[in-house]
């Protein structure tokens, strides 16, 4: 989920201290910010912080740690913090004491300090929930933990969950409070068992009780026992360990609680025909690396080669008609669509080869089967778009067929036919002749022109 | 006793409905009763100068009624809905007398809840939600900054004197709660803006201006899909917190201008706050949180509403003079804003709903899919026959379509071979992979589907049948509960993974109380099964090896605490697990952990068993290079090829001297190293394993917001059925307003549309919050029938009275639908590039009649936004 979890105390010497905060890091997304640089507006929203008040001020953390007791610390200072991984969606889970990234550190100082001391409790024990689109919001739940050596015999403590996205905070109450109040229970009842063995030893109200209240000594009498740490009031050798593996999971567990079942429709011919060539081509790779000890077989139609090489290139359909001019484009489309062998000849291959991925486009996927550029005539039942190098000569039985169109790509002449002058440097480059020997039916053709 | 008495009746409806419709089409929602006395309103005013005030708690307001000597609680909802419109009409409906008796014990309490035992000096609103144990009670107030105006600074003290004065009984509820210093916390500079809509959703487009994962042809359900994707970003806490909209929600006390002058504002919050006693029963009581919290949405957009008719009453009662007939026209006018209030959370509650939605019901099981298909054609052929040449089923389906876009995405053509045969739908395997990788709310998701949020403009939309034959009015319904689609929500049981409790070993060790067991006992005897685990038993519940319980046993019994130093946490314990496909987690160790490395590959030997490193014991290298590729990375095109380089097993020395991680700046971590994301050196700890037991949900909007043939006229309800359109009429303008000004959706909304279709008259017409005036006793503007859609449903019809099968039938259709998706790609891109286009060169040019062009608009902008503009 898209949120962090801490655990929080309130010290008897130092007032509410984040303990020990998870976060969930999401994996980039294709274009993420570059390391280092900032996300656009945090350094105005950093700025904006400086001015927050006394009280919630943001401390660093070199402050905040010159007045740390053992109560509000978690990790050594040294610790590295711990990190699970989600291998599934590379989600990491952190856990340190403090946030690591700064955004975030006020937001749970702004969490941890309202949900021990500003929010009222009924009870001071149980959940609330609170918060403003500035700030964020919080699932807070407070809960004692035992002390033999506490004022109160008891400690206070509270478990924030903090997210931007309050709807999914709220909906997720039910199942926050179900399980947050085991993880609670679980420590309190760990503490109750250490209290009382300590209480066994050496019952504190009879000492209390017995000592003589001296306001001058009280205070320093106090302040070694203060410090306790949680892990020492539950006698729990690995409970960071254990806290960091059970708000990871909470993380986790909270944001797949409830999944999409969303359908689609069916997949297009095209993505069938696709798909089902893509196998074929799998296969047959294998069958080429299994017999010849992965030696690569050349891939039958390489569409994509070129696209990248320099020169005039065709960008789209609407190009390709503003260049030939309408009524060639529309004999050139018709024959496309009849299906009959386009052959465009000429010097460029770049050229002939973005002309013919514009014209596919016309096509299903299914019936294209091209030869980009090739120095020898291929048969209509080959290919049904052809690339020829200038000097290639045509069958006479394909150039005097009506089931054929050849367009011829020709180093433009100066005071070219054409009025119109696009940006690019096509017209200026080449002339085209379309010639096929099919006289078409004039259908209704302004239709067409229209548009494009 | 009017509400049990007003329950009684519906409920009796719906009973009848239950037996008397064909196949039992609705069911009651709730599992209990509600009654309307079990929501109350506290408003509460805490003061710098003054201290806190309760100005309205609904516990404390009496009615003074000579003639029926009815409770207030109770006869507060019937008497405030005649409160308005009766004060102007006959002397029969005299406005009823409240009021104030003693103040109920626990208001200051409630107080100290609502503000906090500290001011806060943020202005904004703030959201809190208590749960009170004794009595069962949940409380959900919104506290404001008070914008006072600057002719009349006293407001709402004025109030306070006359209330004060009525009843001396009744003290000032001032809390004599010393205040500490207010917190200070400033609002951010951004919040000056008076954004309309449009405004903001100009500004949350260019906040969120991030590049999209995969643009457009990529990913299949495109509009869906990015919305979701633009939700987890909005709402990432990676940015930190980033106020989306609207952070400066005041309670206006001024009807005037001048208020909006920061300097004119003081210290001075209101709290609205409604609270719900729970039912005792400990089922009911669940079942009504369960919906409470999954339909909170609404709940606060309610809440909203009444706070709105809260400000109108303080301001109109200034204008008042005399005092007691001010606190009166305050009393009579928030009653009867609670009583709205109440009446529609009732509905909201109880009101009958569609029990099998075709569409979610089709999505979610797909067994009964031939019986679904054959009633649905079989309802659809009914309600032709019976429309006739009206046209009514082609305009209804055409506003439907039009506004309830999230069709569209379900017949966007998939990029992946289906597994099952065609004329089954699959599920979106993008949206799996997002919904995990980057978490969003599917509720959310879900709520915007329904409402039909995925255009440009946003719109919101929701349809009202109106008919007295209610099998009439249900069956179009039926057949409407296909068109009307949204993502099917399943509830994933989580077995709680539960750590805390240590070692049991440990305190006993430390104490020498014979009472308790003794340290050899304790591995048998765990305390309870939830807290035996510790670290080691973790690793036994995710990992249901053998070799895992030899290592546990190793583990916790050994009986030496000096084996188990302070410092156990920094023997460091490596281990990085791959979630199989299964969701299994496979996880092997060598059977000798203390002291030695091992390491135990294992994916090796079965593919459904992957690979897991596990070091545990004394360092013998300090560096671990540990790497991983992730399985779902081929698969779903999620990258996720990292190396981690694991500092491993050293001791605190080490970590002392070598890793300032957390020291005290970040900035200090040594250059070489990649910042953050890339490299950092952590412990690594197996992430617990999630067992997911997946049930159908129940408390999702799929469910909830499909009603039936309602009682009342109902604002939330994605569709629902009435019998009469009177209080249609009364409501429909007010409540499209409050959509535009307060979505439930938690985004800027344009535009907030409602489809009514009168089965009687057989006419369809769409009601906007933009166009405000219509001709007189209509409710909006009459539906162009689309063509297009006129032919899909004729052939449809056809093909089913050729006896061709119900589910070849709904096949056609689908097939249908998803052509007018790819007459929305045709018309997109002819457009790309344009600025103004006719509509009679689109009918030329695409062969597009502009009878389907809204239709076609509609559709193209979930996926080419730019259409919206170029064809408006």
């Amino acid at each position: 989920m898209n949120a962090l979890v801490a655990l929080c105390h309130f010290c008897e010497l130092h007032g509410p201290r984040t303990l020990f905060c998870t976060e969930a890091l999401h994996p980039p997304s294709p274009s993420p910010p570059q390391p280092g640089q900032s996300i656009p507006g945090d350094r105005d929203r950093d700025g904006d912080r400086e001015g927050e008040g006394l009280t919630m001020r943001a401390h660093n953390s070199a402050t905040q740690r010159a007045d740390m007791c053992e109560g509000c610390r978690s990790l050594p200072a040294s610790h590295p913090g711990f990190v699970s991984v989600d291998s599934e969606t590379g989600i990491r889970f952190l856990s340190h004491q403090h946030p690591r990234q700064p955004q975030l550190f006020s937001v749970v100082r702004q969490a941890c300090v309202r949900s021990l001391s500003c929010e009222v409790c009924p009870g001071r024990e149980g959940p609330i929930f609170f918060g403003d689109e500035q700030h964020g919001f919080v699932f807070s739940h407070t809960f004692f933990i035992k002390d033999s050596l506490a004022r109160g015999f008891q400690r206070w403590y509270s478990i924030v969950m903090v997210a931007m996205d309050r709807i999914y905070l709220i909906n997720s109450w039910p199942f926050l409070l179900r399980h947050l109040r085991l993880t609670i229970q679980s420590l309190q009842s760990t503490a109750l068992k250490v209290f009382d063995s300590e209480q066994c030893v050496c019952p504190q109200r009879a000492v209390r009780m017995n000592s003589a209240f001296s306001p001058a000594v009280f205070p320093h009498q106090r302040s070694g026992n203060a410090a306790r740490s949680l892990s020492s009031l539950t006698q729990h050798p690995n409970l960071w360990e254990s806290l960091h593996s059970s708000f990871s999971w909470l993380l986790k567990a909270c944001g797949s609680r409830l999944t999409e079942k969303l359908l689609e429709g069916a997949p297009t011919e095209d993505t069938l025909v696709l798909i089902e060539r893509q196998t074929e081509q799998e296969e047959e790779r294998s069958v080429w690396e299994g017999a010849e000890g992965g030696r690569s077989t050349p891939p039958p139609f390489d569409d994509s080669r070129g696209e990248d090489l320099p020169g005039p290139k065709f960008k789209s359909l609407r190009h390709l008609r503003q260049v030939l001019g309408a009524s060639e484009f529309r004999q050139l489309a018709w024959h496309v669509l009849m299906g009959n062998q386009v052959i465009w000849r000429g010097g460029s291959p770049v050229l002939i080869q973005s002309a013919f991925s514009m014209l596919k486009a016309l096509l299903p996927v299914g019936c294209v089967r091209s030869v980009p550029y090739s120095s020898t005539y291929e048969e209509a039942y080959r290919c049904n778009f052809l690339g020829l190098s200038p000097d290639v000569p045509i069958p006479t039985h394909v150039s005097s067929s009506e089931f054929c169109v050849l367009v011829d790509v020709m180093s433009a002449e100066k005071g070219s036919l054409y009025p119109v002058v696009c940006d690019d440097d096509i017209l200026s480059t080449y002339q085209f002749s379309i010639t096929s020997a099919s006289t078409q039916p004039t259908d209704r053709g302004t239709r067409a022109s229209v548009s494009l | 006793m009017a509400p049990t008495l007003l329950q009684k009746l519906f409920s009796k409806k719906v009973c009848s409905s239950n037996n008397d419709c064909a196949g039992g089409l609705e069911q009651r929602w709730a599992l209990a009763e509600f009654e309307l006395a079990q929501i109350r309103l506290i408003v509460y005013q805490d003061c710098e100068r003054r201290g806190r005030q309760v100005l309205f708690d609904s516990k404390a307001i009496r009615k003074l009624d000579a003639v029926r000597p009815h409770n207030t609680e109770e006869t507060g909802k019937r008497q405030s809905a005649t409160c308005d419109t009766g004060s102007q009409t006959g002397p029969k409906d005299i406005p009823p007398t409240y009021q104030y008796t003693r103040p109920a014990s626990d208001v200051n309490m409630l107080g100290e809840m609502m503000f906090g035992s500290v001011a806060m000096s943020y202005k904004g609103s703030t959201l809190k939600i208590h749960h009170i144990r004794s009595p069962p009670q949940l409380m959900v107030s919104k506290v404001f900054s008070a914008r006072v105006g600057c002719s009349n600074a006293g407001s709402t003290s004025t109030l306070q004197d006359s209330l004060d004065s009525i009843s001396q009984t009744c003290p000032s509820y001032s809390s004599s709660i010393a205040h500490s210093m207010p917190v200070d916390m400033p609002g951010r500079g951004r919040s000056e803006d008076g954004d309309s809509g449009i405004a903001r959703s100009a500004s949350l487009s260019s906040l969120l201006a991030t590049p999209l994962p995969s643009p457009g042809s990529s990913t299949s359900s495109g509009s869906s899909y990015q919305r979701r994707w633009l939700r987890s970003q909005a709402t990432s806490l990676q940015h930190g917190p980033v106020p989306r909209w609207s952070t400066e929600e005041m309670f206006n006390l001024s009807d005037d201008s001048c208020g909006s002058n920061p300097a004119l504002v003081r210290r001075k919050k209101i709290a609205v706050s409604i609270i719900f006693s729970l039912p005792e029963k400990e089922e009911e009581n669940k079942a009504f949180q369960e919906f409470f919290f999954s339909h909170f949405p609404l709940f606060e957009s309610h809440m909203n509403k009444l706070k709105t008719a809260i400000e109108r009453a303080m301001i109109l009662c200034r204008r008042i003079a005399e005092s007691s007939q001010r606190v009166q026209v305050y009393l009579c006018r928030v009653m009867e804003a609670l009583g709205d209030f109440r009446m529609t959370i009732w509905n909201l509650y109880m009101a009958p709903r569609i029990s099998e939605p075709v569409w979610l019901t089709m999505v979610s099981q797909s067994a009964k899919r031939s019986a679904l298909c054959q009633r649905f054609l079989k309802e659809m052929s009914h309600l032709m026959d019976h429309s006739g040449k009206s046209q009514f089923l082609p305009a209804l389906l055409t506003a439907v379509l039009m506004y309830h876009l999230a069709w569209v995405p379900t017949v966007m053509p998939s990029n992946h071979l289906p597994i099952k045969p065609i004329c089954e739908k699959h599920s979106s395997h993008s949206l799996d992979l997002l919904a995990k990788s980057h978490p969003y709310n599917p509720l959310w998701a879900q709520l915007g589907d329904l409402y039909g949020v995925l255009g440009c403009p946003v719109r919101v939309c929701r349809t009202v049948v109106v008919g007295r034959r209610r099998e009439l009015v249900q069956r179009v319904l039926y057949i409407l509960s296909y068109f009307i689609r949204c993502s099917d929500l399943q509830e994933s049981d989580c077995k709680t993974y539960d750590i805390i409790s240590p070692n049991p070993c440990t305190p006993q060790d430390h104490t020498d109380n014979p009472a308790k067991p003794t340290p050899s006992e304790v591995p048998e005897t765990p305390p309870c099964p939830e807290q035996t685990s510790d670290l080691a038993t973790t690793l036994t519940q995710a990992v249901p090896a053998p070799d895992q319980n030899k290592l546990l046993v190793s583990l916790s019994e050994n009986p030496d605490p000096t084996s188990f130093p302070e410092s156990t946490n920094d023997s460091l314990l490596s281990l990085s697990t791959q979630d199989s496909e299964t969701g299994l987690d496979c996880l092997s160790a060598g059977p000798d952990p203390v002291g030695t490395e091992t390491e135990f590959d294992s994916s090796n030997q079965s593919p459904l068993l992957h690979r897991a490193h596990f070091l545990i014991g004394c360092p013998q290298e300090q560096e671990e290079e540990v790497h991983f590729k992730g399985h779902t990375a081929a698969s779903g095109g999620l990258c996720l090829d990292k190396k981690w380089s694991l500092r491993g097993l050293m001791d605190m020395q080490q970590n002392e001297s070598l890793d300032s991680a957390l020291g005290d700046s970040d900035a200090e971590e040594t250059p070489t190293r990649q910042p953050f994301v890339a490299t950092e050196k952590h412990y690594e700890l197996p992430l617990p394993s999630c067992e997911m037991n997946i049930k159908p949900s129940v408390n999702h909007f799929g469910r909830s917001l499909l009603g039936g043939y309602c009682p009342q006229y109902m604002p939330d309800f994605v569709l629902h059925g009435i019998s009469s359109d009177q209080r249609l009429k009364q409501c429909l303008m007010a409540d499209l307003e409050h959509t535009v000004l307060h979505p439930a959706l938690d985004e800027p909304v344009a535009e907030a549309v409602c489809i009514v279709a009168d089965t009687d008259r057989l006419c369809v017409q769409v009601a906007t919050s933009q166009r405000r005036v219509c001709e007189a006793g209509r409710l909006g503007r009459d539906v162009l029938v689309s063509g297009l859609v006129c032919n899909i449903l004729t052939s449809v019809i056809q093909l089913h009275k050729l006896n061709l099968s119900a589910e070849f039938c709904v096949m056609h259709l689908e097939d249908r639908l998803q052509e007018l998706y790819f007459k929305s790609c045709t018309l997109a891109e002819y457009l790309r590039g344009q600025t103004r286009v006719h509509v009679r060169e689109l009918g030329l040019a695409l062969g597009i009649e502009s009878s389907d062009l809204p239709l076609l608009a509609a559709v193209a902008s979930t996926h080419s936004p730019y259409v919206a503009q170029i064809l408006l």
